[in-house]
């Protein structure tokens, strides 16, 4: 035992804490100089440094925690250069950091409650942040260094603020009247406005009838590819998928030109004039040509992993085609099937493009919310009706996620498969393909006539040829392009990089709140764009964030709407990367930041090829959440051309949309070059 | 070759402990591995072997206890700052990156200068027989020639511990055998304090300066190889290094004070003991089947039994034989011509100075 006590402690070590002393220096200088920097976007809002000199120098006089705020840095410059023990040091600047990080809050929420917070305190803030990050990983509260705990701290942070806090805004909104709790409120305002039930009633006969449709579309594509023994199938894929990267007016407007008053089909064809489009029908359509797609890719994985040799067991232990189907194959496409359902219901529930284009007298909840803010500037309603919406693809979510989710028995097991699949049978083979084929064909017709639409004068009226709409394009929809593309460039990479971080904390580290963590962080897919839009509107006007009005507000709900298509391909692809791979990396010197760097990075090139792709088409096609945040200045594409939709001018709405899906496929295929250059060049045509 | 002589440390751990949750997967292990040797964790599946190796290089956190290098207690050391590398039961080679990328790897994330890389890795793929294998992908390589670069690349850094996580049980028969060796060399070459970790008996006792045998989280029995495999301190480590025979026997009475006199089915014994038996008890004793002969001429302390089964090896023959002091395991090297098969009644006699009671 005495060996043991002359033992030296190595963690007592009179190295500096490198880390905060840097950035303690880089905080001050930051918060100093800031304030004499130039203004950028408007006085009064969050990201302009006017609004920081207002917040810390300004108030210099009249409170002096400000001083408390700088006082902090100056005592963690101390701390980690003067000697003492790790674990020492590491408490004493874990509390004086939660001392900082309170103090600043309390400024902003208590002192000045009307004072938005400025670029420096968000500094301050997030530097507080980082160094309890730090400390925290030094005293082994979090397995990892200060990138690991530093990235968990912030992203829950910011999960709090960007996703948690808008909702309960919207709560609040629907809940509180004169500063009181009042639940009953709630009801009130619901049962006031004349048409609550009939809207949820529609919003639920479309949800679900969209849900089958969608689902037996996917499937009948997913059986055909994955089973078919007709050899043109592989041209079927590519059809199939290109609602994806569709902006979401396309479908409703190629439904107007083929089934509208002026309709190829209903006015050329048949010689009647009829709006039976507007409504039920027309978004039926329109919204199960758009998730098709998403209920293929999900059951063409069912169908694909089918070991074929359950069904030669089956047939060689005497069962029919019909009893193999019944007892061996249904069974273990059921959860994929619901799966495709429920994902699908939320879809349409969300979906607030084809609803608003050729709905017609038929309101759902998601234009209702649109327009009782924009019609009747009732934020309660619209809060009220928010929270119903989000009440039913919340717990289609949960649904999902929990009950059916688990249920899957797709595995893979990496054992080589059988080459040959077995065939369906034959009349199920030739009637799926006759059905696929049909709906391939309309979709194809579908588009050529958008893509025809931006050359006629006046479609169905005036059938010339004109590029009158394209030169409008470029006066009427430049600049909106413009904007779009840039932000959706800014957001994309954004996106990717938390997705895949997110799915990276997750997957390999554990922490103290990882299940609400992840819960949170895969939720806004459940939260339908309106939802977010009129939440980040309420949330974000007021103190102490104010940020509407800003580029920066659009390129945030990019991120934090867009970033689970990220974690979910991150997460897949980072189950099938052994982690003794990291380790090793580990043990041979290297950092977490090096290692997700060098060894865990380039081995999920695909993931991050499919996560980029994603949130730069969806940016590019974002309507529902942005419509509330857009400004003047900061016009999107999507709403853009929604505006020129509802003035009537559907050759500009066309030819933009065309312009739209030329770029998308350009910009997938710029991504494409580029991660292949990065090296994985079977990767990158893996992700397609 | 010079060069890579590493600075080898001492490695002690101190009444370490490990919980997962409800899972006590390591006990209050406390341990000494001498500067330059090699420590072999023997034990079944589960028993916390790899935990052990995780927690001595920093993967996973103790749940208590202390691990020291040398003067320095680095229980809490983060895996990347502690100089211990470790060769992975999967190889864990970086798929993306050639044979020189990998071994370059930990040099190139200490910024070594270029050309010191190029040396060091030329050094080390000499060692490991594998020089002009720079380029070739890692997944271009038979699975003795990853293992040798796995090895390289721990090696190229002169850690101050080597821990090697079943490295072998991925590789055939044949080749196991010969990497054994391989690895053995390389690391009496070197000097280098080693923790070996395997659930193979053989591999231990061929590889070891020496040998803990794990049961259940605990250290069960450690010593070198010979003494392990000859004196047993208890039935399951008996069982769990090689073949063993356990038998009852009643103690007579004690003989000097490392020997007891024994009775076994009507025979008397003069055994060795390590645990001091009472004197009227009944006490297990262990016999190797190597360690049994037949007494065809009837002479001597001899067993009468009848053949269960007999199995040809080549080397030898397995028999399980029926006696009345139970059924004994017999490996028959000196009789091998003579196969004596199912049903025929035999004669065994012990080689009395093999004889070990164990408990
Ligand atoms: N990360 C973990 N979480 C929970 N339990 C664990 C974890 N790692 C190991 N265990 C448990 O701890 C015990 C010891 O595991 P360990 O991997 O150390 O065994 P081992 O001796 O290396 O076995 P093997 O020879 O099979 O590799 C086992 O019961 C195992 O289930
Ligand atoms: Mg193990």
């Amino acid at each position: 035992m005495s060996a043991t006590e002359i033992k030296r402690d190595i963690t007592t070590d009179i190295k500096k804490e490198r880390f905060v002393l840097i950035g303690s220096i880089v905080t001050l200088l930051l918060v100093t100089v800031l304030p004499f920097a130039p203004v950028h976007e408007g006085a009064r809002n969050t990201l302009s440094t006017a609004a920081f000199s207002a917040t810390v120098w300004h108030l210099m006089g009249k409170f002096p925690i400000i001083f408390l705020l700088v006082g902090v840095l100056a005592l963690n410059l101390l701390f980690s250069v003067v000697g003492m023990s790790r674990k020492l040091r590491a408490n004493l600047i874990l509390y004086l950091n939660l001392l900082g990080l309170a103090a600043i809050l309390y400024l902003f929420l208590v002192v000045t409650p009307k004072t938005p917070f400025g670029v420096g305190s968000i500094i301050l803030f997030f530097a507080y942040l980082l160094f309890i990050a730090r400390s925290m990983s030094i005293l082994g509260y979090i397995r990892g260094d200060v990138f690991i705990s530093g990235s968990i701290i912030t992203i829950g942070v910011l999960l709090i603020i960007f996703i948690i806090f808008p909702l309960l805004v919207i709560l609040g909104k629907s809940v509180v009247a004169d500063g009181r709790l009042v639940p009953s409120n709630f009801y009130k305002v619901l049962a006031a406005y004349p048409s609550t039930m009939r809207i949820l009633k529609n919003s639920l006969m479309m949800a679900v009838t969209v849900g089958v449709l969608s689902t037996l579309v996917g499937l009948a594509f997913a059986l055909v590819i994955e089973r078919s023994r007709f050899s043109l199938k592989r041209y079927m894929q590519g059809f199939s998928l290109l609602p994806i990267i569709t902006p979401p007016f396309v479908i409703g407007l190629a439904i107007i030109f083929m089934f509208g008053r002026m309709g190829f089909v209903t006015h050329k064809l048949l010689g009647i004039r009829t709006s039976f489009i507007f409504g039920f029908p027309g978004i039926v359509i329109a919204q199960t040509l758009s998730f098709a797609p998403m209920s293929y890719l999900i059951l063409s994985g069912v169908v694909h992993s089918l070991d074929s040799a359950l069904e030669e067991a089956s047939y060689t232990l005497g069962a029919g085609q019909w009893q193999t189907f019944k007892n061996v194959i249904w069974p273990l496409i059921r959860p994929g099937i619901a799966n495709a359902f429920l994902l699908s219901v939320i879809e349409s529930l969300a979906d607030f493009g084809n609803p608003i284009l050729l709905g017609g007298d038929f309101d759902v909840l998601a234009t209702s919310i649109y327009l009782s803010i924009i019609g009747r500037f009732d934020e309660v309603l619209a809060a009220s009706l928010g929270i119903i919406l989000l009440s039913i693809t919340l717990t289609t979510f949960i649904i999902q996620r929990y009950w059916v989710g688990r249920k899957s028995y797709v595995t893979i097991t990496g054992k080589p498969r059988r080459q040959a699949v077995l065939p369906l049978p034959k009349i199920l083979d030739y009637s799926l393909v006759g059905f696929t084929s049909i709906w391939a064909i309309f979709t194809l017709i579908l588009y050529g006539s958008v893509f025809l639409g931006g050359f006629v004068k006046l479609w169905g009226i005036n059938n010339s040829f004109t590029l009158m709409h394209y030169k409008r394009f470029l006066t009427d929809g430049l600049p909106s392009y413009i904007t779009t593309l840039k932000l959706a460039a800014i957001s994309a990479p954004l996106t990717a990089a938390v997705g895949l971080l997110i799915a990276y904390l997750v997957s390999r580290y554990k922490f103290v709140g990882k299940q609400p963590f992840e819960f949170v962080s895969m939720l806004s897919f459940a939260i339908p764009g309106t939802v977010v839009g009129i939440g980040y509107v309420m949330a974000f006007n007021v103190p102490p964030l104010v940020l509407t009005g800003t580029a920066t507000i659009i390129v945030i709900s990019f991120i934090f709407r867009n970033m689970p298509v990220g974690i979910r391909s991150g997460m897949a692809a980072l189950k099938q990367i052994d982690t003794s791979l990291e380790e090793a990396s580990i043990t041979l010197g290297a950092s977490n930041f090096t290692t997700l760097n060098r060894v865990v990075l380039p081995l999920i090139k695909p993931a991050i090829f499919s996560g980029l792709v994603f949130s730069f088409v969806r940016a590019m096609t974002a309507i529902s959440a942005v419509i509330f945040l857009v400004t003047a200045r900061t016009k999107l594409a999507t709403t853009v051309i929604l505006a020129r939709i509802e003035a009537g001018k559907l050759g500009v709405a066309t030819a933009y949309c065309s312009i739209l899906i030329v770029t998308m496929m350009i910009a997938i295929l710029i991504m494409y070059v580029f991660v292949r250059r990065m090296g994985g060049e079977e990767a990158a045509v893996q992700a397609i | 070759m010079s060069s890579l002589v590493m600075e080898a440390a001492d490695l002690r751990l101190e009444k370490l402990s490990k919980n997962f949750g409800k899972v006590q997967a390591v006990r209050e292990i406390s341990l000494e591995i001498p500067h330059g040797q090699m420590v072999t964790l023997l034990g079944p599946s589960g028993c916390g072997k790899t935990t052990i190796l995780r927690m001595i290089a920093g993967l996973e956190v103790p749940s208590s206890g202390k691990i020291y290098l040398g003067d320095d207690d680095i229980t809490y050391l983060p895996a990347n700052e502690r100089k211990i590398t470790m060769v992975f039961q999967s190889y864990a080679l970086f798929p993306h990156m050639n044979v020189y990328q990998n071994i370059a790897y930990g040099l190139k994330v200490k910024h070594l200068p270029e050309e010191q890389i190029r040396q060091a890795v030329k050094e080390a793929l000499e060692m490991v027989g594998l020089s002009g294998f720079e380029d070739r992908g890692s997944s271009e390589l038979s699975g003795g020639q990853q293992q040798r670069v796995a090895v390289a690349r721990a090696l190229v850094l002169k850690p101050k511990v080597l821990l090697f996580d079943e490295p072998l049980s991925n590789l055939d028969a044949k080749l196991r055998n010969r990497m054994r060796g391989e690895i053995r060399n390389l690391q009496r070459d070197l000097g280098i304090t080693s923790v070996y970790v395997t659930h193979d008996q053989s591999e231990a006792l061929a590889i070891s300066d020496k040998i803990v045998v794990m049961e259940n989280a605990v250290i069960s029995q450690e010593g070198i190889p010979t003494e392990l495999y000859r004196h047993p301190s208890n039935p399951f480590v008996a069982d769990f290094i090689g073949d063993a025979n356990i038998l009852k026997a009643k103690v007579l009475s004690l003989e000097g004070d490392d020997r007891a006199r024994v009775e076994i089915s009507g025979n008397e014994y003069t055994v060795f003991y390590s645990n001091k038996p009472e004197v009227g008890s009944e006490a297990d004793i262990m016999i190797r089947p190597e360690d049994i002969q037949f007494a065809d001429d009837g002479k001597g302390k001899t067993l009468k039994g009848r053949v269960e089964f007999a199995l040809y090896q080549g080397s030898n023959i397995d028999y399980l034989i029926e006696t009345e002091a139970g059924e004994l395991r017999v490996k028959d090297y000196l009789t091998k011509d003579k196969f004596r098969d199912r049903g025929t009644n035999v004669s065994l006699v012990f080689r009395e100075d093999e004889i070990f009671l164990v408990h």
